[in-house]
Order: C-alpha cells, then structure tokens, then sequence
C-alpha cells in the first residue's frame, strides 16, 4: 500500500492545527509591539469608545468585559464592568475573565499593565477619544479581531459622512466660519482650547472655537471669563453633557436653558439669534463621533446641508450596526 | 471690709481629694498667708474662693453664698493674680491691666477707664513699661503687672497665687512690700498662696496652714510657725529661730519614713 | 514701696521725658490703630476702584465710571446698555463680593482664633470648609440635598456647615469646652467629611467629580446682587454682636483662669463666638465654594501691625481680609487673561509665602 498519502495527509494536519494557534503581532496607539494569540474570542475593553465599536464589529460576541462609561448600546449592560475606566481596572476580576487581548487607553497605569502581561495577557493601548486618529485605530483593532469587513463597512458609513463635511466646507473662507464658544463638562465658561477633540470636531464641521489659541502645555481647558465671551461675540453657542446614564430631552433642554438665561449673555449673538445647543457626551467620541460633526455642521452651516438629518443618520446607524433604536435625546433643540 | 466664710469645702480632680473639707474666716483688713506643702489644696482653695472651679461645700461672701452671685459682681469684688508664669500674652502692658477694667465696662472704655489703668501703673512704677510687650518683661515686672491688673478690677479682696514663686529675692521683696503697702493703703484684703515660710513670716499678718485639704491651724506666725508644726506638716526637721522680729526657719534635714 | 523706689521712679520719670503719662501713650497708641484703619480703608477703595476698570471688554476708565454713574445719577451721565451689562451685571457683583467674602471670613477666623488661643484655626480645623464641600459633592453627586432646584448645591453646603459646627459643639461639651477639646473634635470632624466626600468623588462620574472639585477651589464669579444681599445681611447681625464679645475674646486669650476670674463666661463666649462664626462661614463658601487662607492670613497680618486686642483686630482683619481677597480675585482674573484662575488657588499661593515669612521671623512667639 502506498503510505506516502497518509504522512502528506498527517503532515498537512499538523501545519493547519499550528496554524490555528498562530500569533500576530500589532503596533498599538502608542508604537508598543504586542503579540496576541489569534483567534481572539474573548476581549475585555476599558478604552473610551472602543466597547462601544466592538459591538458594533461583532454584537458583542467577543466583549466579556467593559469600562462603566460605555453603555451604548443598552445590550452592553449584560456585560460584566471590568473596571470603572482604564485608570481603575479590577486585575483580578479581568484575569478570572480569561481574555485573549484588553484593550485599555491611555490611563491604564504600567503596574497595571505589567500584572496583565505576567498573567499572559496582552494589552493594547487604545482610544477613539481622537477625531484625527479614530479611522486608523478601528482598523488596527479590527484586524486584531479578525473583524475587518465588518470594519470596513462601518467605516465606509463613518467616511461617508465625514467626506460629506468636508467637501461641502472646502471651500469654506475665513468669514464664512462661525465663531463657536464651546463650553463643556457643565461648568459656566469652562472651555477648550486647541488641540482637544471637541475644536477637532468644530474645525471639521466648519466653525472656528473661539478659544482655541488659550491653551498652554499644561492645560488644554481654560476656564474664560464671561466679559470675554461678551467681547468676542460668538455666532453659536454649544455645551457639551455627559452622564453615567443616557440623557433624556429634558435633562437637554433644562442645560439649554442654563445657557440662554444667563443675563449677562442677553446681547451675544449666539443668544439673540437662538443659535444654542447642547450635544450629549455619549456621541462625541468613537464610532459616533460622526454624528456629532454632523450636527454641528448642519447648526453651523444650515444651508450647507439642508438635506442632511442628523437624527436620521444616527437611527440608521444605531439600526445597521447595532440593532438599536434610539429613544433618548442626543441634541438639542432639533428640528423634528 | 469683707468677711469671706468657708465652711466644709470640697474639692478634687479625677478622684483624687484635695480640698476635704476645709473651713476658714477671712475677715481683717490684712494680708493673710496660706501656706502648705505640695499638693496640700493652697492654689485650689484660691481658685475655688474666686468661683474659678466650682467646689462643693459653703463659701459665703459677707453672708451671701457665693455659688449664687453673678460672675462680674465676683469680679468687681475679688481680685484673682495668677503665677506671672501662666499668661502667654502678646499684648502691650497697658493692655493687659486695661482687661482689669472688665468687670466694669460693657464695650466701650471710658476715659475714666484710662485714667485709672494709667493711675495703677504710676502708683506701682510700671510707668515706663506702659507700651512695652508683656510677654518680654522678666518674671518681676509681670507679676507687678498682673497685680495692677487686679487692682483695676478695685476688688476688695486680692486673692494671690504663689506670686513669689518665680522670682529672685530682690523681686520677690519687692512684691511682698507691695501688696503690703496696698492693703494698708487701700484698706483691702489679701490672700496669699505661699511656699516660702520665711517670706511668710516676715509679711503676713494672719497664716492658715494647710495639710491633706484641710486647714491644719491659724493664728499668728510667730505662734504657728515652730518645730513642732513644721515637722508634723512638711516632714522636716528645721530649727526656728526667734532673735529677730519675726521667726526665721532654717530647714535641716527631712524626716526619713520608717 | 521703699523710699529707694519712689526716689528713683522720680529720677526715671525725669530722665524719661519722652515717656509722657501712660495715658497719654495709649492714647497715641490707639491713634496709630485707627491711622491703620484709614489706610486700610482707602486701600480697599483705590483697589475696588481699580479693579473695577479691569476687564476682558474694552472699556475705557471714562465708560466704566460714566456706568457707575449713571446708576445714580441718569441726567448727567450716558452710558450704553453693554457698558452697563458689563459693569453692574459683571464686574462690581465680582468686586463686593470680594470684599464682603473677605470680610466675612477673616473676622471668622480671627474670631476662632480668638476663643481657642490657636494661631491656626481656621474654618478648616474646625472641620466646616470639609463639611461644606461635603454638602456640595452630595448634591453634585448624588443629587440629593435639603433645599431642591438651583439652591440644591448652595442649601446642602450651608447646612451641612451647620451640623458640622454642632457635632463639634456636641463633641467637645461631652470632654468640656476647651481648645484643645474643641480643637480636636473639628479635626476629627473634618477627616470623617473629608473621608466621605472622597468616596462621593470615587462615586461620582467624570463630570461630576470635576464640578466637585471646581466648587472646592472657590469662585467669585457666580456672585449675584441677590446673594450679596444675603450675606451682608448675615455679617451685619454677627459682625457687631462678635466685636461686643471681644473684650471677652481678649480676655479669654489670657487664660481661662484669668478670664473667668474677670468675669467672663468663658464656655459661653466660646460656643457663642464659634457658632457666629461658623454662620458667617457657612454663608459665605454655600455661594462662593471653599476659598482658603483669608481666614487664616489676614488676622495674621493685621495682628502684627495693630496687636492683639480684638477689639480693634476684628474689625482690621475684616479690612485686611477684603483687601487680600479682592486682590487675589482681580489677580486671577487679570493674569492669565481671559483664562480665569479659581480665587481658591490664588489665595493658597498667599498662604506659603506668609508661612515661610513666620517661620523665618526671629521672635519666638507666634501668636
């Protein structure tokens, strides 16, 4: 008999079963080289936004374990808090978990990091708190995962959005831009200043913060004085809210009226013109950071972009990727 | 002229007695000595007649339990100086007698107030340290002050706390004659807590020996002050000399317990 | 006397001609406290008037009094409705508010300082600031408080301060109301609040926790005419009730002993001293948040200058403590223009240069 197809056979087998237990290595956010374990089935996530776009990569298959932040969608409330944020991660929790990867921000302390990697745990610092570098981070962690067409078909959505903006305020002048005062974090004058991901967003979305040049190295959110603001007359005013919880319509409209009853604001444009809003925290950052560009792009340029409802877009994207229907306010005032 | 009766008085801290019923009559225009070994309730019984700590028993001032008399008319009527060493003040001297004022004044001080603080000063020759920092007088000035200030309060009695204590011989003469001076000028009382028997001897006119919270006898120093008392109260065997005008103690040795 | 003392108390008093009557020395004495109390005075006004001029709206000096002006007197004096949005809704609420706040909380502190013969206390040992910002991280945090609405924050600091200032009254009346009875509850006091609102903060989300702690580093920049209203109406009943006590604060600083042997209530002048002053506090960081250091600075200073008398220091440390604050405000909001440093901060910066001055001093008393 001739034996020579059987040891090719039992050859062939051995290389697919090693194959099967391969390893690949990434570069994560910041230039460190981790190797992990393919297939990677288990992922606990600590990092601002990234629970959130793991469930859209795979509805939540993979998430054993999150940050107390990310719960968008609601179905993530079935996954056990790993930790309130990648400042304070519960170790021994995420090493009974058994993960094969953890992907934390950059909070995640080095002794922190180093009791994940001597229990053989890999970790990957990531974040998609960056507009400028969100794209390039959900492809790195979708190929980790072995996610990349579902990867690419919601960044194909995302770009599809973005480029929108974009070509529509190239051609945009100086003039044309509003001036924007951004406050955030709910305190009265609280702002943010250059090289933030809120005057990110402002400047994609057409607009110029106007406190963008006030930050120094040491801090990035100046608090400004109200006779300033008065001074400088901004065209729009947004504030930015966030919660542990989902924000309802009236927690929105109860900030709004913060804003516009401040008397010492009464002759802002921003204020005559009722050009106020409030943006929800939970679509500033990661995947539907998008969402907020888009609202921000239409409250500064209405013209520009007559045809687009934001609030349309986010239920098609809260329906396509994550089966969800939106029921809490995320802007406000909209037009219904 | 006041008459101070005591009458059983108690008192102790923790427990521990020190004042065990204790009975006393002051009542002369004159300077009247307590004298005791360590511990034997001198300091207490003066805080305890000045209503500073609360005793049990009967202290009755011209008739009137003194439990029940307001502390400012206590105040005006009994004058309490301290050990110099107790009061940690940065206030000028003139500032510190004005406070004997207090039992007097609601807030606002008279010029009359002034003048009287400015009087008590000039009459104890303390002119000249009028604006100067108490806390840096030396241990003489700062009792002379702390007794101008109870003399502000124009008490009739002057009760004093050890007030030699801190002194060297030539202030500690010149404190006695002072307070003596005052009482026979003013025609006020003074109660005096003393250690030193000899200084005692030589200016007071009644003397109260104290033993174990009790008064052990009164009367005259030269009847009190012999061999025989000191030995049964401080325990020491001294040699009383009686050649000058007053008796002198020359302690010699203590009393070995068997 | 001797005869040798009176002879040469004759030849001093003829030596030292300088020296006049004792009298008459106090009496300068006093004239220099008062002198003080002038230059104080005009300091505080120059400095008001100044700070009133500064400013990230381009308004001339001419404008901003032209405003001012125009309150009181329409007919002679045109100013524009920015003008005076700026000014009266802006800037002076800013400034009386300084100045009253620093009011408040020197003579408060100076107060307790009196009555527990302590140079350090302040509102912070005795644990109310920590109670304060207990009640204020509870409303932040937890959203649950006393008073609801937008008084939730200020209702909750302000009575909290209250209970605080009991449970130390309460405390120390069980061990006798000593300092050092009194001293120790208020630090055990401010560590259990302290202790609780750090849990509130490990609680609270990211927006929260910061709103707790922008609330702890003071500000005066939520100052309204309604709020000014309030708590100069609280200074004017406390603040001539505490300057009647300070004969007996003066008193008291002699020693109980010695004050109880003068006549004074010295438990009551305590409990009564303490919890005036904790009400003037509470009033004051219920709107502005914790502001450090005033309490503790300005009598400080104006003890070195003007002594320990409290009838002339409470009323001083008040001026002083207007001025610090006041200066420390229009500082932190001119200096990094238009970024506005919180006042808490500014005042903190007061406090280190002051300590290292005292510590250097030669003199071996602090107090």
């Amino acid at each position: 008999m001739d034996m020579k197809p059987i040891y090719v056979m039992i050859c062939l087998c051995i290389l697919v079963c090693t194959g099967c237990a391969e390893s690949i290595n990434v570069i994560d956010s910041t230039g460190r080289s981790v190797s992990v374990q393919t297939p990677v089935n288990k992922v606990v996530s600590l990092g601002t936004g990234v629970a959130e776009y793991l469930y859209a990569l795979d509805e939540g298959k993979r998430l054993v374990g999150r940050d107390s932040y990310s719960y968008f969608p609601p179905a993530l409330e079935n996954v056990t808090i790993a930790g309130k944020s990648s400042y304070s991660p519960d170790l021994e929790l995420i090493i009974k978990l058994d993960p094969d990867l953890v992907i934390a921000d950059g909070m995640l302390s080095e002794d922190d990091m180093k009791e994940l990697e001597d229990a053989a745990i890999p970790v990957m610092i990531e974040s998609l708190s960056n507009p400028e570098n969100e794209i390039d981070t959900m492809k790195r962690i979708a190929q980790v995962v072995g996610e990349e067409e579902r990867s690419a078909k919601l960044i194909g959505f995302i770009e599809k959005y973005q480029d929108l903006i974009r070509e529509r305020t190239a051609g945009l002048s100086l003039d044309d831009k509003p001036k924007v005062f951004f406050e955030w974090a709910g305190k009265p004058y609280y702002t943010v200043s250059n090289g933030t991901s809120s005057d990110t967003l402002i400047g994609y979305a057409g607009a110029i913060n106007i406190a963008r040049d006030l930050g120094n190295k040491t801090s990035k959110y100046p608090t400004v004085g109200a006779e300033w603001v008065i001074k400088t007359n901004p065209d729009v005013i947004i504030q930015t809210r966030s919660s542990d919880k989902p924000l309802q319509e009236s927690d929105l409209s109860k900030f709004h009226e913060s804003i516009v009853s401040r008397p010492e604001l009464a002759d802002v444009s921003a204020i005559k013109e009722g050009r106020v809003y409030v943006i929800s925290g939970e679509i500033r950052y990661g995947v539907r950071s998008v969402i907020s560009e888009l609202y921000m792009a239409k409250w500064f340029h209405p013209d520009l972009f007559k045809d687009i409802d934001p609030k349309a877009v986010h239920k098609e994207l809260a329906q396509q990727f994550y089966a969800a229907n939106l029921d809490e306010a995320y802007a406000y005032p909209t037009e219904s | 002229m006041v008459n101070i009766t005591i009458k059983g008085l108690k008192f102790g801290y923790n427990g521990s007695r020190i004042l065990d019923g204790l009975d006393l009559v002051i009542d002369d225009s004159e300077v009247l000595g307590l004298v005791g070994p360590n511990g034997s309730g001198k300091t207490t019984l003066i805080k305890c007649i000045d209503q500073i700590l609360k005793p049990r028993g009967c202290i009755l001032l011209d008739g009137i339990d003194m439990a029940s008399i307001g502390r400012k008319e206590i105040a005006r009527r009994l004058g309490y100086v301290p050990q110099s060493s107790s009061t940690p003040l940065a206030t000028t001297v003139f500032d510190t007698v004005l406070m004997g004022r207090r039992p007097h004044i609601n807030w606002h001080v008279s010029d009359n107030d002034i003048e009287k603080v400015s009087e008590t000063l000039e009459l104890l020759d303390l002119q000249d340290l009028a604006m100067r920092d108490f806390s840096q007088l030396s241990g003489g000035q700062k009792q002379k002050v702390l007794v101008a200030r109870a003399l502000c309060q124009e008490p009739e009695v002057l009760l004093l706390d050890e007030p030699t204590s801190n002194l060297d011989m030539r202030h500690q003469l010149e404190v006695m004659e002072m307070v003596s001076h005052l009482v026979k000028e003013k025609k006020i009382s003074a109660v005096m807590a003393l250690h030193d028997l000899n200084l005692a001897a030589m200016f007071v006119d009644k003397l109260a020996i104290l033993k174990g919270g009790k008064i052990y006898r009164a009367g005259c120093p030269a009847d009190l002050l012999n061999a025989e008392n000191i030995r049964e109260v401080y325990g020491v065997e001294a040699l009383v000399m009686n050649d000058l005008d007053r008796p002198y103690i020359i302690p010699l040795r203590s009393i070995q317990k068997r | 006397m001797t005869s040798h003392d009176v002879q040469g108390a004759d030849a001093r008093q003829r030596e030292s001609y300088k020296h006049g009557r004792p009298k008459e020395e106090y009496q300068k004495f006093l004239g220099k406290k008062m002198l003080f109390f002038l230059i104080i005075i005009l300091a505080v006004i120059l400095l008001a008037g100044l700070a009133v001029t500064f400013g990230s709206a381009n308004l001339s000096v001419k404008d901003v009094y032209a405003a001012i002006l125009a309150k009181f007197l329409p007919g002679y004096f045109q100013t524009t409705h920015f003008a005076d949005t700026i000014v009266w809704g802006l800037r002076l609420e800013r400034i009386l508010m300084g100045i009253v706040a620093g009011m408040g909380l020197s003579v408060a502190g100076a107060a307790m300082q009196g009555i527990l013969k302590n140079p350090l206390a302040s509102e912070f040992t005795l644990g109310i600031s920590s109670a304060a910002c207990f009640g204020a991280a509870l409303a932040i945090v937890m959203g649950a408080g006393f008073v609801g609405g937008e008084y939730l924050v200020i209702g909750n600091s302000f009575i909290f301060t209250l209970i605080a200032s009991f449970a130390v009254y309460g405390l120390a009346k069980y061990k006798g109301i000593t300092p050092e009875t009194m001293i120790l509850a208020g630090i055990a006091i401010m560590y259990l609040f302290s202790a609780m609102t750090s849990f509130l903060q490990y609680v609270g989300h990211a927006e929260q926790v910061q709103e707790v702690v922008f609330w702890m580093m003071g500000s005066l920049g939520k100052a309204t005419w309604e709020k000014l209203a309030i708590i100069t109406g609280v200074l004017a009943i406390c603040l001539p009730y505490l300057i009647l006590k300070s004969w007996d604060i003066n008193a008291i600083g002699a020693g109980d002993e010695t004050a109880k042997s003068l006549g004074v209530d010295v438990e009551r002048t305590r409990v009564i001293s303490m919890i005036l002053g904790a009400l003037i506090t509470a009033s004051i960081i219920c709107f502005t948040g914790t502001i450090g250091f005033i309490g503790l600075v300005a009598p400080h200073i104006t003890r070195m200058v003007i002594g320990g008398d409290h009838r002339f220091l409470l009323p001083g440390s008040a001026l002083v403590g207007a001025l610090l604050l006041l200066g420390a405000d229009t500082l932190a909001r001119t200096i990094l223009a238009p970024v506005i440093l919180p006042v808490g901060i500014m005042t903190s910066f007061l406090g280190v240069p002051f300590f290292v001055y005292l510590f250097m001093r030669r003199r071996k008393e602090f107090w």
